[in-house]
């Protein structure tokens, strides 16, 4: 199901994880539980990076990359989507990249649990896009047959929350696909 | 015999114990902080983590001096000191060159425009629990040609220490507009600034671990001296001027700085390492004409400066020369 290149990405990441008991990161983001993120975004999916295309906005004041995603499954929101495109800032046009620092990192033909809200950005209004940064992303990897979700927040170091919680849901072990789609499923009031 | 042998055995091993632990310390923070990579190639990245030896190297500047604007809408109003002071901070670091300064106030955004700003806004990616979020524009060979900072505007800031503290928090972000990622650093107490957790007062000056981060940056991508001797060198003439003469020459662990006066005056003889932060004043007050030496043995205000190259200015009320110190081991 994984390319090799992506579970070695993901076993260098677990690898770091544990090795570095403060993940490291950049930006600042406050940490957010599986109920934060699914309260705080209005699509939750499951499904694989189709492509990934970045240009310069109307008036060439930023770089932004708009990312198509074929949705396996609809956790909340329009269950009948078929391709999503959510639009996030930076990327790469020519020699120019611009990097948000703590922001996603997504690869196409790779698979991942998205939660994508509507918010202004660089002057549109609404606009689907990943919101909560690394936050809102997950990389789906096989562990031991079984599919598991690793919040890319472990690799970014993370605020502690209210209840003095640092770590990104699931943690340096992940969440069990299934499992998490139930739990988000409950948050969104689909029982 | 055997509880004395006992014993030395028992003392090596605490000797062997604490030798290593001191080691691992040292060789844990040595390591600890980390550097952003671009690796965009192919995919959408917001940026590697990697050690400072990585064979891919790392996002850096190619200029010592980088300006730095504020945008005073919204919460920026009022912020000008802790932005200051957070620039501060990065500037003052031994063995780096990298010269931030402040530029003043700006109208300019979140935006590709070539101007590094610092603003306090809404609609820039960072909402919901994102205090701020550092963008980096590169060009090829990840080199840094733009930097800015968008703090979450919805949030309550202060510049008194408590949560969210500006300055912490932008000291904290211009070392990610430096290229340097959050350290791993875990100590429970003086904590880099680098570290995610680490704000108010304490976060709002550097440790080691920081200092370090940009040692790297210098050392594996070293930028030029900033404007100093530049500075000095439109300034005064290299060595003598009229009235006044200096000149210096290396000993065995450190150097002779020597200077002349045509008259009798008030002097001030300093030096200053090539980012022309001030290491010592060593002489202030009245001297009589002809000449004077000076020897300097590295000691600084703060310590001991390491071998290398510094710059002398001696000053009188009317003019004032300069010359390069070589610092011998």
């Amino acid at each position: 199901m994984r390319s090799s290149p992506h579970v070695a990405r993901l076993v260098l990441a677990l690898v770091l994880a544990v090795s570095a008991a403060i993940p490291a990161g950049a930006t600042t983001l406050t940490r957010l539980g599986l109920e934060g993120l699914t309260a705080a975004n209005e699509m939750i999916l499951y499904g694989r990076v189709l492509d990934i295309h970045s240009y310069w906005n109307a008036d060439h004041s930023f770089v932004m990359t708009d990312v198509r995603v074929r949705p396996t499954r609809v956790l909340k929101g329009d269950r009948a989507a078929g391709e999503v495109t959510f639009t996030v800032l930076g990327g790469t046009v020519g020699d120019i990249t611009t990097l948000i620092i703590a922001g996603p990192e997504l690869t196409p033909g790779s698979d991942y649990v998205l939660f994508l809200n509507r918010e202004a950005l660089r002057g549109n209004d609404r606009v689907l896009t990943v919101r909560d940064l690394s936050q809102g992303a997950f990389e789906v990897a096989s562990v031991g047959g079984t599919p598991r979700a690793f919040s890319q927040a472990l690799s970014h170091a993370l605020v502690p929350d209210a209840a003095g919680l640092a770590d990104p849901p699931g943690g340096s072990s992940g969440l069990a696909l299934d499992d998490m789609f139930q739990q988000v499923r409950q948050l969104a009031g689909d029982r | 015999m055997m509880i004395r042998t006992s014993a030395r055995r028992a003392k090596a091993a605490v000797v062997v114990l604490l030798v290593g632990l001191a080691v691992g310390i040292t060789a844990a923070d040595a390591l600890a902080f980390r550097m952003i990579q671009n690796t965009s190639v192919g995919r959408f990245s917001s940026g590697g983590l990697v050690r400072c030896d990585d064979p891919g190297g790392f996002v850096h500047w190619t200029s010592a001096n980088i300006a730095f604007a504020l945008n005073t809408a919204n919460q920026g109003a009022g912020k000008a000191s802790a932005i200051q002071g957070g620039l501060a901070a990065w500037t003052n670091v031994s063995g780096a060159n990298h010269n931030l300064t402040y530029s003043g106030t700006t109208n300019a955004g979140f935006t590709t425009d070539g101007i590094n700003t610092l603003l306090w806004a809404n609609g820039n990616g960072c909402t919901g629990n994102c205090l701020a979020l550092t963008a980096l524009v590169l060009a090829s060979g990840q080199v840094i040609t733009e930097t800015d900072v968008s703090f979450n505007n919805a949030v309550s800031w202060n510049t008194n220490g408590s949560d969210y503290d500006a300055q912490a928090i932008a000291t904290h972000e211009l070392g990610h507009c430096m290229g340097i990622h959050h350290t791993e650093v875990k100590k429970p107490t003086n904590r880099p600034t680098m570290y995610a957790y680490y704000f108010g007062v304490a976060g709002q000056t550097l440790e080691n671990d920081d200092r370090q981060a940009l040692q790297c940056s210098q050392n594996r991508y070293p930028v030029s001296a900033p404007p100093f001797a530049a500075q000095v060198a439109a300034l005064s003439h290299d060595g003598v001027a009229p009235g006044v003469s200096l000149a210096a020459r290396p000993r065995l662990g450190g150097a002779v700085i020597r200077f002349a006066l045509r008259e009798g005056s008030d002097v001030r003889l300093q030096v200053f390492d090539v980012a022309g932060r001030l290491l010592t004043t060593l002489v202030n007050g009245r001297r009589e004409a002809g000449e004077h030496e000076v020897a300097w043995d590295g000691a600084t205000s703060t310590g001991v400066a390491p071998s290398g190259v510094y710059f002398a200015r001696v000053q009188t009320p009317s003019m004032q020369a300069r010359t390069t110190v070589l610092l011998a081991e």
